[in-house]
């Protein structure tokens, strides 16, 4: 397969780290450019010591350096991704968006609509889909293996990354507006429910079921930030299936403006699936076992993670769709649901009441 | 005299309190006495993790358990380790078999109860019980585990064996034995707690009403 010549643009994301090493090994990639939201965060970059790959400032800047371009990861703050999706789409370049391509429903079907006019590949950053855990969850599922399902109970719990990613601290850069919770609640839409769409994804993607209604309570923030960072939503799926998703920043976090030596007892992440069925029960851990020491830098326990790398798959498919013509299984249109429900949780918050889906 | 009897009657002769006949009558929460809840208790209660936000509970049986016992324990734990009493709360379940509630503390405190009856028959109790604080966490499950540690595993001939041996006093009795003879024992100790325990049956009977009726009109109840 011929290699895609491929971009990152603003590398701003939290998840910009981790196209590093994919971009540098997947044989089907050459990896072209990428450019900068300031010179801070061009600085930062080359300090991953990919000084081979030229670092622009302006994203039109590159792309008209680098005609060759045909895809990019867009790596930047959720207010700027309609933009970025039109320059792109115009361009006929292809685009990986990250997990929330906007909150803005208006702005999310101009990006269907400008993208499917371009005919470019858009796939949407859910890189649960290529963890083996899940790969054996939907298979066990598939054989019967607890009956019908009808329950549904997962965690998407995280450390805080608004310290090293400033944006997301930021309600007008992660929501796309300054929208108050609830009366009377000094806090914003944008925090820890914005940072969490997997187990909203998954739970459509493993029951085959859209959701019927949700119900969503915020909890005191464990951090002096304008944004929730403790909700739980619970609901039902139109199927019958009962729900509880946790999609909180729930773990702490050293507060460093890196995102290195930032993990807090007892680990930063957390993706658990429990599934009850009318046979039996699943019980499930999607980043573990894992190993765990007390060494280096702080001589206190923590987890060093042995998982699978999810973005090797998730670039595979990227890539293949672009060569052979497909659609990534995570496109706009599937993931447009998703983002409507996570909305419908703000909604539930502010009226204080489950809220039905459309 | 049962074998539950003795014991607690060998506590009372060793420690010279009398008996009363009401420990065996009222509802006492004998949940409370098993020292991990005991000891998450203290954790809040002494600040040794500060300004909680967030109780993450789930609690499995098989099929022999009512899911409304389950939930009668474990939202009187909200209350016990969580410092407050539940306000609020959103419900839903399915075919009576499972479900979760959130549930919201008049300290502000939120949590979430996942409960279920659909383990195989005979299968131990799955739990979990987490507070998530400003400053810390506590957990009953160690990081990365997902069901019960034993004391001792054994890997015979025979099979597979855990043990889980929590009280020497009391030693070869389950878990859920032992924390039923030290609440009675409790009680003989202190009977002037007989009005608190029946109140707290009374509001714990209401909350877990409120829990069906959430789920049934898809409403959440403030109580």
């Amino acid at each position: 397969m011929k290699p895609v010549k491929i971009a990152i643009l603003s590398l701003t994301h939290g998840h910009t780290r981790k196209y590093f090493q994919v971009l540098s090994e997947n044989p089907n990639l050459e990896w072209v450019a990428v450019s900068a939201e300031s010179e801070a965060v061009k600085e930062n970059f080359y300090t991953y010591g990919y000084t081979q790959i030229p670092c622009y400032l302006s994203d039109e800047e590159m792309l008209d350096a680098h005609p060759e371009i045909e895809a990019v990861v867009i790596a930047s703050a959720n207010v700027r991704h309609l933009q970025q999706v039109k320059m792109c789409a115009q361009r006929g370049i292809h685009i990986l968006s990250m997990k929330i391509p906007t909150f803005d429903m208006d702005e999310y079907q101009e990006m269907i609509e400008v993208v499917e006019k371009a005919g470019v590949v858009c796939q949407v950053e859910l890189e649960m889909h290529y963890n083996p855990v899940i790969s054996r969850m939907k298979e066990l599922l598939r054989q019967n293996a607890l009956g019908n399902v009808v329950g549904f109970n997962a965690t998407n719990i995280t450390l805080s990354p608004v310290f090293a990613f400033p944006w997301q601290g930021q309600p007008e850069m992660s929501y796309g507006k300054r929208i108050p919770l609830r009366e009377g609640d000094a806090r914003f839409r944008g925090g820890a429910l914005c940072d969490h769409p997997h187990i909203f994804d998954m739970i459509r993607w493993l029951t085959g079921s859209d959701f019927d209604y949700v119900y969503a309570e915020v909890g005191p923030n464990i951090r002096d930030i304008e944004e929730e960072d403790i909700i739980l939503v619970n609901g039902k799926m139109k199927n019958g299936i009962s729900f509880l998703l946790d999609p909180s920043w729930s773990r702490h976090e050293e507060k460093v403006p890196t995102p290195i030596d930032w993990d807090f007892f007892p680990k930063r992440m957390e993706v658990n699936i429990n599934i009850s069925g009318d046979k039996g029960v699943l019980l499930s851990d999607c980043f573990g076992p894992n190993l765990w020491h007390n060494g280096k830098p702080k001589d206190r326990y923590r987890v060093q993670y042995v998982y699978f790398d999810e973005w090797i798959g998730l670039i595979d498919e990227f890539v293949g769709c672009i060569r052979n013509g497909g659609t990534p299984k995570i496109n706009l249109r599937w993931h447009k649901k998703t983002i409507e429900v996570m909305n419908a949780c703000y909604e539930s918050v502010r009226t204080g009441q489950p809220v039905y889906i459309k | 005299m049962s074998y539950m009897g003795n014991a607690l009657q060998g506590l009372l002769d060793k420690y010279d309190v009398a008996f009363d006949a009401n420990a065996l009558q009222t509802p006492l929460q004998q949940w409370r006495c098993n020292r991990r809840f005991a000891e998450l208790h203290k954790l809040v209660d002494g600040n040794t993790i500060e300004n909680v936000c967030l109780l993450r509970f789930s609690h499995m049986t098989d099929g022999k358990t009512p899911l409304s016992d389950t939930l009668y324990r474990e939202f009187d734990l909200c209350e016990f380790i969580g410092h407050g009493k539940i306000t609020s709360l959103n419900a839903v379940f399915t075919n009576g078999r499972t479900g979760n509630v959130i549930v919201k503390l008049d300290n502000g405190v939120i949590g979430s109860v996942e409960v279920g009856n659909l383990l195989p028959s005979g299968k131990s109790d799955l739990e979990r019980h987490e507070i998530v604080a400003r400053r810390g966490v506590a957990n009953d499950l160690p990081m990365d585990v997902q069901i019960p540690l034993q004391s001792i595993y054994t890997y015979t001939e025979d099979g597979e064996a855990g043990y889980r041996d929590v009280d020497f006093e009391l030693y070869g009795f389950g878990e859920e034995e032992i924390s039923e003879i030290r609440a009675e024992f409790e009680f003989c100790k202190n009977p002037s707690a007989k009005a608190d325990h029946e109140a707290q049956d009374q509001h714990l009977k209401a909350v877990v009403a409120a829990a069906f009726e959430s789920d049934k009109d898809h409403k959440k109840v403030a109580l």
